[in-house]
């Protein structure tokens, strides 16, 4: 399971929260709405997995959604899902390398 | 128009209290139609009371009748029709320069009376519908077309007993039709548009005016209002039809299209007969009847309803759910859901209680179970089990449904299943309405070589009525003309038994639902949710612990999930969010809906959610789902 504790510590996350596929709320740093967060990432992660198969991309490892002013990353670690609420939004791209780094899941 | 209270011959017909006609002393004025004036009397040979009526019109008002003639026509007329439901002539004659009929005087109040307080309730409404109905054919059969059939003319007495009365627009279509210039007749907002037009009155624009009449009793006003004549007619001629369910959103999908057929502006698109208008009533009734039985409450007998899901849309007969209430069209629902607990189209058409339905309507086909009683705990589903079961079986057999908690009404059991059915009887007596239910179901029986299946859910024994159950229990078995599925508590079987309902040795067998799991609620609630969704609208996203919650508030009870579940919606709705959560879960009422209360009138999410105590009761839920506890440290800062 990710450290949810070092997530947080990234520079420009805003709250990181630690759920399930299934929508299963585990943790939350410094968001405080926690459940729905997770429930809307297991619904993203879910229904983008089915599209990463589709385009044969192989098994979801992570999403990232930018609005204008904020992002959120989303890292699927086996049936956990990672949520991390990033400001500024164009910040994403550092957040996902360090996240990657931060989960042992880069490539 | 003649003034009714004008005297034939120089005196005020108004003023003859204490007179005697014949057998009859006038005691009171209590009408003025349009003919004559009316007065409750009394038959001093049989001391009966009696209504006469006196004829006030003058040759000049004939328009080329004799006045006499016309009057005594109505009579002769309305005589020969002979049904339980037409207002009895008793007789008819001249007395010195008063001619007067003798007739039936009903106890009671008009429709037109009725609705000056406002809409009638549907499902006494549709009775009343489909009495008059029933009455309109037997007039048709004798050749008469009554010509003005309006609410004022339906007269509604002790029990519920609804008479056809006033056929004095009838003339025309019997005796003194021929030679006589076009009248247009009848009154204009229930006015058919090929009378409008000049053509002539038929039974079909009979069958027009009495589903202006019904629309009337079901809404409180007329389908076409106006004070302006002109602008009537314009509606009658080319208005679409209005459909009830704007006034009164709860009315079924029958309901609105009896009352379109019967209003088409082509007479042959309407229903081809005043039978087949009542055919469609006993329809609008039963499924009135259903809803009633699924909305009915859980508390305080064990045993209120829920639902099955079942086919889509398109195939459920009952018709879509009604339009989305304003504060879930704001989330992008079309139709209602959780309306009725009759789910709609569930993905690989699942459907919770599908076993206890396949092994009910197993039992149903076995000659030696007369009886069989459905049972488990509150709101399991009976009553819309049993509807999804008259679905099933509907097309080859009749299947009626009757809410028979004791709350159902102040009629008894027997008149309620009597009209449910949609037999018509005279009298309001038991054993004339069970008379009338085995001749209506041994018909049926008859008719479709199946024997039809009668319902009666939420029933709790010792019954108010439970001499009326017990006779319809020993209806059922005697003549066999029909199957009863008695719904209720666990132990309904043995509670029947000891209140001598059904014969010790003849135990009635029970088949028990049980309580819908986690798994299956989540279906059932998705399923609901994408059938009433409009396509294109984002998602709605049901947390995990708000299903948790869901599942321990409810129970497994449908009922208590369509409640919870239409204000989870509603409350995310106010909060302009598509995410229903352990808060909404928690807060949503059970029992009552809110998506017609004010926004402002919706409990607020307090700060810091979830508060230790409900912290406690989500981590019991996770528990048992094999979750983690709920992670006291949201929202902490690291």
């Amino acid at each position: 399971m990710a450290d949810l504790a070092l997530i947080a510590r990234i520079p420009s996350v805003a709250s990181a929260v630690l759920g399930d596929l299934a929508g299963g709320f585990y943790d939350a740093i410094r968001e405080g709405d926690g459940e729905s967060v997770a429930s809307v990432a297991a619904f993203v992660s879910s229904a983008l997995a089915g599209a990463g198969e589709e385009l044969g991309l192989g098994a979801l490892h992570r999403v990232g959604i930018a609005g204008e002013k904020r992002a959120l990353a989303v890292v699927v670690l086996g049936n956990s899902v990672v949520i991390a609420r990033i400001e500024p939004a164009a910040s994403l791209a550092a957040v996902e390398r360090a996240l990657d780094a931060a989960v042992g899941t880069g490539g | 128009m003649p003034n009714a209270s004008r005297p034939i011959d120089g005196k005020d017909l108004t003023k003859l209290v204490g007179l005697k006609l014949g057998n009859y002393r006038l005691e009171r004025l209590i009408g003025r139609g349009r003919m004559g004036v009316v007065y409750l009397a009394k038959d001093e040979a049989l001391l009966r009371p009696t209504a006469i009526k006196l004829l006030s019109w003058k040759e000049s008002d004939a328009q080329g009748h004799d006045p006499v003639r016309w009057f005594l026509a109505e009579a002769r007329l309305v005589a020969r029709i002979n049904h339980p439901r037409v207002v009895q002539i008793y007789g008819a004659a001249r007395q010195d320069e008063h001619c007067y009929i003798a007739m039936e005087y009903v106890v009671g109040r008009s429709g037109e009376a009725m609705v000056s307080d406002g809409p009638v309730a549907p499902e006494v409404a549709t009775d009343i519908l489909l009495q008059a109905a029933a009455a309109l054919h037997a007039a048709h059969r004798s050749g008469v077309i009554h010509r003005d059939v309006k609410p004022a003319n339906l007269l509604v007495g002790a029990g519920g007993v609804t008479k056809l009365g006033d056929f004095g627009m009838a003339l025309g279509s019997a005796e003194v039709s021929a030679g006589n210039a076009h009248v247009r007749v009848g009154t204009p907002y229930y006015t058919a548009p090929e009378i409008w037009t000049g053509g002539a009155a038929t039974p079909a624009s009979d069958v027009y005016s009495l589903g202006a009449t019904y629309f009337h009793l079901l809404t409180g006003r007329p389908p076409f209002p106006g004070n302006d004549v002109a602008a009537v007619e314009q509606a009658h001629l080319r208005a679409p039809v209005p459909d009830p369910r704007t006034h009164v959103p709860t009315l079924p999908a029958s309901c609105a299209a009896l009352v379109a057929r019967a209003l088409a502006k082509e007479p042959q698109q309407r229903q081809a007969s005043a039978m087949v208008l009542l055919w469609e009533a006993r329809h609008v009734l039963q499924d009135l009847a259903s809803a009633a039985a699924a909305s009915a409450p859980a508390a305080p007998h064990p045993d209120p309803a829920a639902a099955v899901p079942s086919p889509p849309f398109a195939e459920d007969r009952r018709g879509p759910a009604p339009p989305a209430p304003e504060p879930l069209r704001v989330l992008g629902f079309t139709r209602r859901p959780f309306f009725d607990a009759a789910p709609p189209a569930i993905e690989n058409g699942w459907e919770p209680l599908a076993s206890a339905r396949a092994r009910i309507l197993e039992r149903i086909d076995l000659d030696q179970v007369p009886v069989l009683a459905i049972t488990g705990g509150a709101g399991r589903g009976h009553s819309a089990l049993c509807r999804r079961i008259a679905e099933s079986i509907g097309r080859e057999r009749l299947g009626v449904t009757l809410d028979a908690s004791p709350a159902a009404g102040d009629r008894g059991l027997v008149q309620l299943l009597c009209r449910a059915a949609g037999a018509i009887v005279e009298e309001v007596s038991d054993e004339a309405c069970l008379d009338a239910l085995v001749e209506r179901m041994s018909e049926e029986r008859q008719h479709r070589n199946r024997t039809p299946v009668v319902m009666l859910t939420s029933v709790v024994v010792p019954h108010p009525s439970t001499n009326g159950l017990a006779r319809i229990v020993e209806a059922a078995r005697a003549s066999g003309a029909f199957k009863i599925l008695l719904t209720g508590a666990s132990g309904l079987a043995a509670a029947l038994e000891r209140c001598r309902i059904t014969p010790g040795d003849d135990r009635v067998p029970e088949v028990s639902l049980p309580p819908l799991e986690r798994e299956d609620i989540e279906r059932y609630v998705r399923g609901w949710i994408d059938a009433t969704l409009a396509k294109g609208a984002g998602p709605i996203i049901v947390s995990r612990d708000a299903s948790l919650l869901l599942t321990l508030r409810s129970e497994g009870a449908l009922d208590r999930i369509d409640s919870i579940c239409e204000n989870m919606l509603v409350l995310a709705s106010s909060e302009q969010r598509r995410t229903l959560c352990s808060w909404h879960a928690w807060t949503a009422a059970d029992s009552e809906r809110w998506a017609t209360r004010p926004l402002d009138a919706l409990p607020r999410r307090p700060a810091g959610w979830p508060p230790p105590e409900v912290a406690d009761v989500i981590d019991v839920c996770r528990r048992g789902a094999g979750m983690p506890p709920w992670p006291r440290i949201a929202g902490r800062e690291e």
